[in-house]
């Protein structure tokens, strides 16, 4: 009987090119399934981030709001004192909106739209600026005399920046009717939206149509990760339990269900992407281990011929494997968290592609993350995968009659 | 055409109701709806479960196609005005002191916020979108059934009209769904003595599934037949009245 | 020199031979290309195939596949903005790549029940040729399509909120060229499509009830059907033979939201795909140098026997590149196939929709498919490039170092 254990450490020193090939192979599978994975996870965060922008995180509207058709059912009242009381017990960004249905004219034409009087917070409004402004401004908070509208609305309506807007919002409780400047045109991805669009500063929607009263409440908390979502579920409770009858509190997920449901289609995609990963990162290791064991079939036949039995070869080799696997796995692991931790903070890609990107609509920035059971499925996977592959040739080898073995070549 | 269909029901009165013709019957009943060219206050009331809105209009209406709608009242809307002249709808706002055109796709909204339409206060479509056949008929009062003609714009089923004899004054119309259930009740009432016709002067609508919706109008200070002048049917009116 | 040359020509039929005497060491290798060569062409098949599924999916719900209009149309949606004349009808159809064509009348409307009225984008159309370039009427639940003037088709969920059922009318208000107007039209079926803004939205009416009460004699735009994929090409192609001040808009300009969320999507596989080229090439080379290294005595005799280093290495690399190249072979081969059998065969709708109903919002119908494109292919060479980059960087340099006396003694 002799030692398996410090027969295959002997092993693994006396072929040490061919050993750090092999731990090398399942390293490189093990760190870049993790590095795959976590750019999975990013186009995950990505889609997030840009659909929770739009809508927010969560949402204050009035209980029922869907059923009510009547602009003035739909007001939720002293949403500045909503607004404060949601601000003592969260860090989240507000925006406060009032939406109003109203007739937009220029000198000659008029159109229905929507008008949105809106109040952002800087960071949000940058944002907006950057994704929707093509020309001229926003309205300041508090202008009482600016309009920005869609593009596509301001030429159907034959107004430049500068010239005069007039809405009427007839049935309101607010002035009714207003005239404003054109200070700004905006671009929306969908032109139905884009055909429909008039914003104007909260205070001078409030003055046209509800004083002190808006719509819409969004809270945007500042996550960037998908699997911060989950936050929700505690504070989402306990904020709708503060905001008093009336009101209702809304996930982006039951705010806009379509969006939800786009993002909900990602699972399959991804586990599409995932598994024919995971096929390649099997064939990496297999090879490498199989054609390293079947270079040794010589050798086995050696140690056979020496008296070890079949079962103690296979299992000298597989413990062999054992340790070069975990062990490049072990490391190959541990480079690719600290790549993903040293990257997860999100990255800008501008470096690398410039203005170039921007055209593209490649996201801003990206951020990596792994799901809890990524790293454990990647390591079992790749050393079973690794076993798997030195335990068949060893097995064929050993089986094989000595003399056969030593003559045998690959 | 109007003078003609006013002897029209004359005539059919004349012959009394040993054989009645549903046709002429609902003749003479939209007849005493239509007022011809008016001058009138109008106070409408809009009834919801949690508030009651009171709108005050002068309304100066050539009887045909042409009308002019003032707000008077609540102060918040006063000053505004509509022009109607065929299809094409004009609003005056007096905050921008502008008129503004509506949009075809606009032309269709409901402004104030009312159970009624354009139609209800016409009264013209029930000749034209239905077959009239006798329900009942008393000493008193006379019932038609209206069932709409193939493709008539109206999503009922049937309407059940009611008026009082003599004269076929209208006094209730009951809107039936396709499905037989009642909902939507006009009731009219206040009846003022106009060239020979009984014209309501009351109007209430009420919306039979929703308990608590009902809108009412009401005419005061009316005169009828007068000589519009042709001033009031111009977007100078809107401002400056006429 | 003359026998320098002689041997340099026998250089690939050297590497040829060991490839087939290392038959099985070949065969790893080819799989690996073979799969990374395969799994690069399906991953751009999925990838644009899905987006283009939902894509066209939703244009055939919601739009068209193309749609010719005038550009003040397609800004500002009103009857008013209507096509001048259908004349070009005729010389559209016959153009190449368009199957079908069909005008459609869209108008804002004001639709009633005896119970509530809701505002609504109506749409008048041939109700024999609409199916040829939507899928609405292929999703009636209940009832069925137009079939003359008179009737209307609804959206499932619009009429539940109207309240009105099949057999019942409904009134449609409105008012465009001829004033105010109104019609009453028997339900005549009902769509069911799973997706939201068509089961809310959808009014499809005849398209002489459309022009009847909007006094628009032509109507607003003419819907395309085209080849799948090539919808842009087409719509450009088609500007040529149509009046001036009308234009041919593909199904990206027509369903922006859409497009830029799938937009967000579409970017980020592309790391995601090179992250794959890039392992797949490591895959590649790690096996090459796994077989440099247990041939390392083989080398030395080679090199014993007069054979230099640099030809040595020539000799691996050539290998490399022989392999690499039967493996892309084969791997194109098969992926292609693989892609035609999945753009052809409706095989990843269900994996789609064994995730719930979720993915119908996007209006695949059910039905996704992948796309093809010879790009895949110059996709998938990239990897074996990058494979036979790596391999001259790693296991032909260390060929290049060998000492022959000291290599044959390597076990």
């Amino acid at each position: 009987m002799f030692n398996l254990f410090s027969l295959s450490w002997r092993n693994i020193w006396r072929h040490r090119g061919r050993s750090l090939m092999t731990a090398g192979a399942v390293g490189l599978a093990v760190f870049f399934t993790l590095v795959y994975l976590s750019f999975l996870g990013a186009m995950e965060n990505g889609i997030y981030n840009n659909l929770t922008a739009s809508v927010g995180h969560l949402q204050v509207r009035v209980e029922g709001y869907r059923e009510k058709r009547e602009f003035r059912d739909l007001l939720i009242p002293n949403a500045a004192q909503v607004e404060a009381r949601l601000a003592t017990q969260t860090q989240a960004s507000r925006v406060v909106a009032l939406e109003i249905p109203a007739l937009v004219a220029g000198e000659t034409r008029s159109r229905g739209v929507l008008l949105i009087g809106d109040q952002r917070p800087p960071e949000l409004r940058e944002r907006f600026v950057k994704q929707s402004l093509v020309e001229g401004r926003l309205p300041e908070a508090g202008d009482l005399d600016s309009i920005a509208l869609g593009a596509s609305l301001a030429r159907a309506l034959k107004v430049r920046l500068g010239d005069a807007v007039y809405v009427y919002a007839p049935g309101t409780e607010g002035r009714g009717a207003g005239a404003y400047r054109l200070v700004g045109l905006l671009r929306f991805p969908d032109p139905a939206i884009e055909a429909r669009s008039a914003y104007l500063a909260l205070a001078a929607a409030q003055e046209l149509a509800a004083p002190g009263s808006a719509t819409r409440i969004e809270l945007h908390f500042p996550f960037t990760r998908y699997s911060q979502d989950a936050q929700l579920d505690t504070v989402q409770p306990a904020l709708a339990a503060s905001l008093g009858p009336g009101l209702s509190l809304e996930s982006w997920r039951e705010a806009s269900p379509a969006i939800a449901q786009i993002f909900n289609l990602l699972t399959p995609l991804v586990l599409i992407f995932a598994a024919i990963f995971f096929g390649l990162a099997g064939l990496l290791v297999v090879n490498t281990i199989y054609l390293g064991l079947l270079e040794r079939t010589r050798e086995f036949g050696v140690i056979v011929a020496l008296g070890a039995g079949p079962g103690q070869v296979t299992r000298m080799v597989v413990l062999e494997s054992l340790l070069l696997c975990s062990s490049g796995a072990l490391v190959g692991g541990l480079l690719g968290l600290l790549t993903i931790a040293a990257l997860s903070g999100g990255f800008s890609l501008e470096a690398l592609y410039g203005e170039v990107g921007s055209v593209f609509g490649l996201p801003e920035k990206v951020y990596l993350s792994l799901r809890a059971w990524d790293i454990p499925i990647t390591l079992a996977y790749t050393l079973l995968t690794g076993l798997l592959a030195a335990w068949w040739p060893a097995r064929v080898a050993a089986r094989l009659e000595p003399v056969e073995a030593m003559r045998f070549t690959a | 055409m109007k003078r003609r269909l006013w002897l029209l029901s004359l005539l059919c009165l004349g012959l009394g109701s040993a054989a009645t013709d549903p046709q002429a019957v609902l003749r003479a009943i939209v007849d005493n709806q239509r007022g011809g060219s008016v001058r009138a206050t109008l106070t409408l009331s809009v009834t919801r479960p949690d508030r009651q809105t009171q709108y005050v209009l002068e309304v100066v209406s050539d009887g045909n196609e042409r009308a002019v709608t003032w707000v008077k009242a609540p102060p918040r809307e006063a000053g505004q005005a509509f022009l109607r002249v065929g299809d094409n709808i004009q609003l005056y706002n007096p905050t921008l002191k502008r008129v503004l055109r509506l949009p075809p796709s606009g032309r269709s909204d409901s402004f104030l916020g009312s159970d009624l339409s354009y139609s209800d206060l016409a009264g013209r479509d029930l000749e034209q979108d239905f077959t009239p056949s006798i329900g009942a008929e008393t000493e008193g009062s006379i019932t038609l059934e209206l069932i709409p003609k193939p493709q008539a714009p109206t999503p009922y089923g049937k309407l059940v009209l009611q008026a009082s004899k003599p004269g076929f004054v209208p006094r209730e119309v009951l809107y039936y769904d396709q499905r037989g259930q009642a909902v939507r009740k006009i009731t009219f009432a206040q009846f003022a003595q106009v060239g020979g016709r009984s014209f309501p002067t009351q109007t209430t609508v009420e919306d039979l599934l929703r308990p608590g919706h009902r809108t009412s109008v009401v005419y005061s200070n009316y005169r009828f037949g007068l000589a519009i002048p042709e001033s009031c049917f111009t977007v100078r009116a809107l401002e400056a009245g006429c | 020199m003359q026998q320098d040359f002689s041997s340099m020509a026998a250089l690939p039929r050297l590497a040829w031979r060991n490839l087939w005497r290392h038959r099985r060491r070949t065969l790893l290798l080819v799989v690996v290309v073979a799969y990374a060569t395969i799994t690069t062409i399906l991953f751009w098949g999925v990838q644009d195939g899905f987006t283009q599924s939902v894509q066209l999916g939703n244009a055939r719900f919601l739009s068209a596949p193309a749609l010719i209009t005038t550009p003040q149309y397609f800004e500002d949606p009103d009857p008013e903005q209507g096509l001048p004349s259908l004349d070009f009808l005729a010389r559209i159809q016959t153009q190449p790549g368009v199957n079908a064509a069909a005008p459609r009348l869209e108008f804002p409307t004001l639709i009633r029940s005896a119970y509530t009225a809701d505002a609504a984008k109506a749409r008048g159309v041939d109700p024999a040729l609409e199916a040829r370039v939507s899928n609405i009427p292929t999703a009636i639940a209940a009832g069925r399509m137009l079939e003359k003037p008179g009737e209307v088709v609804l959206g499932q969920q619009l009429a539940e909120r109207l309240d009105v059922r099949l057999g019942e009318r409904v009134v449609l208000d409105t008012s465009a060229l001829a004033g105010p107007q109104a019609l009453g039209l028997r339900v005549v079926g009902l769509v069911k499509s799973g997706i939201a803004p068509v089961d809310r939205g959808t009014v499809l009416v005849h398209l002489q009830d459309a022009r009847l009460l909007t006094g628009l004699q032509t109507a607003t735009g003419v819907a395309l059907d085209v080849t799948r994929g090539q919808e842009a090409r087409i719509a450009e192609a088609l500007q040529p033979v149509l009046p001036q001040n009308i234009r041919a808009y593909d199904l990206t300009q027509l369903l922006g939201g859409l497009s830029s969320a799938i937009g967000t999507k579409q970017s980020s596989t592309f790391f995601i795909g090179m992250i794959f080229s890039l392992f797949a090439a490591l895959a590649v080379t790690s096996t090459v140098l796994v077989s440099v290294l247990e041939r390392t005595r083989e080398f030395g005799m080679m090199g014993a026997i007069g054979m230099n280093p640099p030809r040595l290495a020539a000799m691996v690399t050539l290998e490399t590149v022989l392999a690499t190249s039967i493996g892309w072979g084969v791997g194109l081969v098969l992926g292609y196939a693989l892609n035609f059998w999945m753009a052809t065969q409706n095989v990843l709708g269900p994996i789609f929709a064994s995730y719930g109903a979720a993915w119908e919002i996007l209006g695949t119908g059910g039905e996704i498919y992948t796309t093809q494109s010879p790009l895949y292919a110059l996709y998938a060479a990239l990897t074996i490039v990058l494979a036979a980059f790596f391999s001259i960087l790693i296991p032909a340099r260390r060929v290049l170092s060998l000492n022959p006396a000291e290599a044959m003694r390597t076990e």
